[in-house]
């Protein structure tokens, strides 16, 4: 039997501070007030203003990621309001970005005083920034990773969140056969992709949410079927020619576009790759490798975020969902879009940031949340222990 | 407060908790099977449950299926093969029954809620945790206070937001409807690490500089700023001075009950550790096995009301901030 707890309500109620005998000691967690955080990101951003057109993707991320620290709204039409935590200090387009503290901040004001952001830093070069302690934040290559850990960076990964996909586009004829698309979708070795290409810093992707989120992403399969994908193609003819584009800034998308090419062709597919530039209109390709971050953690959010991206390129149009979906109807959801191929799941990847050693209370973005820069605190840096606004 | 010791074998019976999430199950698995009667089943856990709940899940399955005139058998002899699949997302876990298999194999999905964690299977003699999820949301939020209700009656949730008191009826104190608020206006931004707490016993609510009068009622409530000292209670413990710490006012025997947080930062899960004390210049000693919780303990205050300890974990996979209320009793 358990026995009955006896009441000492007493003994805590009269005392404002009771001091303990010992526990395991432990490290520190309070957070401290001071010093400047520097950081480095790949994007040149040219303006801050957060409607003004972005030369590509990264920078159009950058931008997002600024703003969301000078400004404390994004209201649904997509502009911004209200003061941030940080303001303006000094700002050198394509450059420079420095962002102090706002001291009135509603939200309270950032435990670092100010934020130093370096512009146009190549991936290679933000790795050996972080290893010699030139910089304090920086996001890198999922590939990367393991490299930078094992030599002394702190590494910070999020739960995979990015999904990189085969999108064969609507409209053209020589992709609308549903047996050549099967085809190429069986020939596709995941596992190679995640082992070789992304250092195993991923996923193979069956499904079009990940399985934390889901929980129903291990009913997909993601073993390839070279067998099945020769006995389709052989189905099919005269055999057509199929052009797969990928972004040409991306060496990562050229890498998997290169694998899928050498999968196909044992498979007996002939695939052609074709670089295509972010602001170029895509064109005079039959599919297009695609990646696309989740907005949020929620599965019928998310998937319905990638639908809106989907739609226009593939011409997917599964049955709307209603509003509070079941896990039994974003599952049949998803379901229909796979088994249609016209999208092709490939690989989860996560977001990998790389840290110095002084960053503290860092939690790397999960989908839809912005760098945490107001609530990181740098130890060591003399910054007195917060007791209360400085 | 007391409840029977459970032995092994009554531990592998159905924890009520699952019950009816397993009937359901069956109740779907029944459906699909149809005519079929000679059944073999699979059960696999890919989610956090733990060994000794997956095994009492299955072995409630097995149960609720044979009252359903199912007879389990081995895969080869089967006229349906089910496999259940444990999984978990976001929301919660997700059970998976496959039923057939190959092309006419059929797959029902069933959410299951996860609103309870515990330390039940603990050692005999020490410390047994338990912590209950009392309410969740996407805002940050500081405390909360629970103040209970005759049954028919309505049930108020007060929680403490940086700017605001939000208050919740319920009928059950399971769902909980909004009903009002009482804004709060510091004269001074918050500190960025804002802590505070309210009180379901005393009514105080505690700021820094802000003090709330009116005893929680809604009608009543104001709060000012207020430049008196707080008068909350601290656990302070040498060496251990930046975690999350709190006595509580129950006693285990002769000895006090300490709950205290793990040592990692806010950017990590974390836990609540049960220690006991023979006396206040005593060394305390680990006593149970730890709560796990998915995210940092942000706070740990004592709830004089409940005799237990209010926990507000930030959720690292869902991103919610959650109130539990935790509960320590002594086993023997």
């Amino acid at each position: 039997m358990r026995r009955m707890l006896s009441r000492r309500r007493a003994a805590v109620s009269g005392a404002a501070i009771i001091l303990l005998a010992a526990l395991p000691a432990l490290s520190a967690r309070r957070p401290r007030y001071g010093g400047t955080l520097r950081a480095e990101i790949g994007a040149a951003v040219s303006s801050l203003d957060p409607g003004g057109a972005s030369a590509n993707p990264e920078e159009a991320a950058a931008k997002a990621e600024i703003a969301a620290l000078i400004y404390d709204h994004r209201n649904p039409d997509g502009t911004y309001s209200d003061p941030g935590p940080f303001r303006v200090s000094e700002w050198e387009p394509g450059k420079h970005l420095t962002l102090a503290a706002n001291e009135d901040y509603r939200g309270g004001r950032p435990f670092v005083d100010a934020i130093e952001i370096q512009m146009r830093r190549a991936a290679r070069d933000r790795v050996v920034d972080l290893e010699v302690n030139k910089t304090d934040l920086a996001e890198i290559p999922p590939e990367q990773a393991r490299r930078a850990a094992d030599r002394g960076t702190q590494v910070s990964t999020s739960q995979v969140d990015r999904l990189v996909a085969l999108v064969f586009l609507a409209g053209h004829p020589a992709a609308s056969d549903a047996r050549l698309r099967e085809a190429i979708a069986d020939s596709i070795d995941r596992d190679a992709i995640v082992n070789f290409i992304l250092q195993k810093e991923g996923e193979a992707a069956g499904g079009l949410l990940p399985q934390w989120s889901s929980g129903t992403a291990f009913l997909f399969a993601t073993v390839s079927d070279p067998g099945r994908a020769k006995e389709l193609w052989q189905q099919i003819a005269p055999s057509p020619k199929i052009v797969l584009g990928y972004d040409s800034d991306d060496p990562q998308e050229q890498a998997i576009a290169e694998r899928i090419v050498v999968n196909a062709r044992e498979a007996g597919i002939t695939l052609t790759l074709r670089a295509i530039s972010p602001s170029a209109a895509v064109s005079n390709v039959d599919a297009e490798l695609v990646r696309l971050a989740m907005v949020s953690p929620q599965p019928q959010v998310a998937l319905t975020s990638f639908l809106g991206v989907l739609n226009p390129l593939a011409g997917v149009n599964p049955d709307p969902l209603p509003d509070r979906a079941s896990p039994d109807q974003i599952y049949e959801s998803e379901k229909a879009i796979v088994r249609s191929f016209s999208v092709v799941p490939i690989a989860w990847m996560p977001q990998v940031y790389g840290l110095s050693a002084r960053v503290r209370d860092w939690k790397v973005p999960g989908p839809g949340e912005s760098w945490p820069l107001a609530d990181v605190w740098l130890d060591g840096s003399g910054a007195a222990a917060a007791q209360g606004n400085p | 407060m007391a409840s029977p010791a459970t032995t092994r074998a009554q531990n592998a019976a159905p924890p009520a908790k699952w019950s009816e999430a397993v009937q359901a199950l069956a109740g779907k698995i029944a459906n699909l099977a149809g005519r079929s009667r000679l059944i073999s089943l699979e059960v696999k856990n890919i989610s956090s449950l733990n060994a000794a709940d997956g095994a009492a899940i299955r072995q409630a399955l097995e149960v609720e299926l044979t009252q359903r005139r199912f007879r389990l058998v081995p895969a080869t002899s089967a006229e349906a093969k089910v496999v259940v699949t444990l999984s978990e997302g976001v929301s919660g876990y997700i059970w998976v029954a496959q039923v057939g298999g190959g092309a006419a194999e059929q797959t029902v999905i069933l959410p299951v809620s996860r609103t309870e964690a515990s330390t039940k299977d603990a050692a005999s003699g020490s410390l047994v945790l338990e912590a209950k999820l009392v309410w969740q949301q996407a805002g940050k939020f500081l405390d909360f206070a629970e103040l209970s209700a005759p049954v028919g009656f309505s049930s108020m949730l007060v929680i403490l937001e940086p700017d605001r008191l939000a208050y919740y009826h319920s009928t059950d104190a399971v769902n909980w409807q909004f009903w009002q608020r009482v804004p709060i206006s510091p004269a001074n931004p918050w500190p960025r690490d804002l802590r505070g707490s309210v009180s379901g016993d005393s009514g105080d609510v505690s700021l820094p500089s802000v003090r709330c009068t009116g005893a929680l009622d809604p009608a009543k409530v104001q709060c000012a700023p207020d430049r008196g000292r707080s008068t909350s209670v601290k656990v302070k413990i040498p060496g251990h001075e930046e975690s999350e710490s709190v006595l509580l006012p129950d006693r285990c025997g002769e000895e006090s009950i300490v709950l205290s947080t793990g040592n990692g930062d806010w950017t990590e899960p974390d836990s609540i550790q049960g220690y006991l004390l023979p006396g206040l210049d005593q060394n305390a000693r680990v006593s149970g096995a730890p709560i796990q919780m998915q995210g940092p303990v942000i706070s740990l205050s004592c709830d004089l009301k409940q005799s237990g300890a209010h926990a507000i974990v930030h959720n690292l996979k869902t991103g919610n901030y959650e109130a539990y209320v935790v509960t320590a009793t002594c086993g023997r």
